[in-house]
């Protein structure tokens, strides 16, 4: 079965799409084969070249429904900062596979477009859809929470930075907790003005990751506020780690994530 | 709206070269623009409507001069829409006041190349309450 499946597919790729009239796209391994040959051939390219485009194009003129191909075709837009081709092509991924996809879509709402109103309603579906879900690193409930927090709803940022927090600790409860949901906590009281929370979050923060340039500065910040003279060392290690080449350590992304810093604020102090 | 471009002999511009490409991006956060771009918006005395994202794509050449603007604008649904040209053009004055670009960039062993960029603003009612790059 799998090698007749491997021919057919073959003679697809040599023959077009007029050698495709039959095939079963409602098949999921044949989504699948047919994803992943023609994915490996549009990595051969760069996602700038027209051949990119054209790869996917020919897999959707053959099978229309495959959810992959329309989020791998809508990644030069995300990468150059056209939304509207961008979100028409993840649209319809999540259409046609709303499980796997809605998690991702609402990631580009939070951080390509900083629509945190579409990226908490994404976030929430995702977890509907997929309980317990990640995405990039992260649960569900960490950008929500952040999403919530930049929205300025920082009761319920709170309750989704704890579940995000109670997640990562399931099981025995001994995993320790992501650097950054810790820095994003910190942050929130910091935006609260609950500077005493603020501190012991980004202190813990550093705990796990002293060289954080992020934590270093919001602690700085916070302890500027509070008159703690400690704030010089803070904006100090923060000017150092960043000189250093020390970042947010989240996956890639074209953009910034919120209120990431640079070493021009941090010189501003 | 300058969507012309002067080649500068200084600068290497064979290829199409992209931001991710230098791994740059302008050295300013997203916090510190949008303070900037409002207190600039708010100098002109003008009022804005509209909700959307205005986004600016660009060329940095190799000594930081920002040519060949482009502008594309989309609503919340991230559909086509068209805010008032006062208001991108405003925008887009303020774009040309931003003079920390990197500059010299080296890329597929290139030296001094031109880069290509983009800024986008996010605009609810009228204000900016974003800067994304």
């Amino acid at each position: 079965m799998v090698k007749s499946l491997t021919l057919f597919i073959s003679l697809l790729l040599l023959g077009g799409y007029t050698s495709a009239q039959n095939v079963d796209c409602s098949s999921k391994s044949v989504q699948d084969s047919l994803f992943q040959l023609y994915s490996e051939k549009a990595h051969k390219y760069s996602f700038l070249d027209d051949a990119w485009d054209m790869t996917y194009d020919s897999l959707l003129a053959i099978c229309p429904n495959i959810a992959e191909a329309y989020q791998e075709r809508g990644h030069p837009y995300v990468a150059n900062g056209n939304y509207q081709k961008a979100f028409e092509y993840n649209n319809k991924a999540v259409e046609l596979d709303p499980a796997r996809w809605t998690g991702y879509r609402g990631y580009l709402n939070f951080v390509y477009t900083k629509n945190y109103e579409k990226a908490v309603v994404d976030f929430l579906e995702a977890e509907r859809l997929t309980p317990n879900g990640f995405i990039q690193d992260h649960t569900y409930a960490f950008f929500t929470a952040i999403s919530y927090m930049e929205l300025g709803e920082y009761d319920k940022a709170e309750t989704y930075f704890l579940k995000d927090i109670a997640q990562q600790k399931r099981g025995k409860g001994e995993n320790d907790i992501h650097f950054n949901s810790l820095l994003y906590f910190g942050i929130m009281y910091y935006l609260m003005n609950e500077f005493d929370r603020a501190e012991t979050y980004l202190r813990d923060c550093l705990q796990l990751y002293e060289q954080h340039p992020m934590a270093n500065y919001y602690l700085a910040l916070t302890l500027k506020v509070t008159g703690n003279s400690q704030k010089d060392i803070y904006f100090d290690k923060a000017k150092q780690y960043i000189l250093e080449g020390y970042k947010i350590n989240e996956p890639f992304t074209y953009v910034s994530f919120p209120r990431q810093i640079s070493l021009y604020e941090v010189e501003k102090r | 709206m300058d969507t012309t471009v002067v080649a500068n002999p200084k600068c290497n511009d064979k290829y199409l070269i992209y931001f991710y490409h230098v791994n740059t991006r302008y050295p300013v956060s997203t916090q510190s623009l949008l303070s900037e771009s409002k207190a600039f918006l708010s100098k002109t005395g003008q009022k804005y409507t509209g909700s959307g994202y205005v986004t600016f794509r660009f060329m940095i050449n190799c000594e930081g001069k920002m040519q060949r603007v482009r502008v594309m604008q989309v609503d919340d649904d991230y559909k086509p829409k068209h805010f008032d040209k006062r208001f991108v053009s405003d925008l887009n004055d303020y774009i040309h006041t931003l003079d920390r670009w990197e500059t010299g960039l080296s890329a597929f062993k290139m030296e001094n190349v031109n880069y290509i960029a983009y800024l986008s603003f996010r605009i609810k009612n009228g204000e900016v309450i974003n800067v994304i790059h």
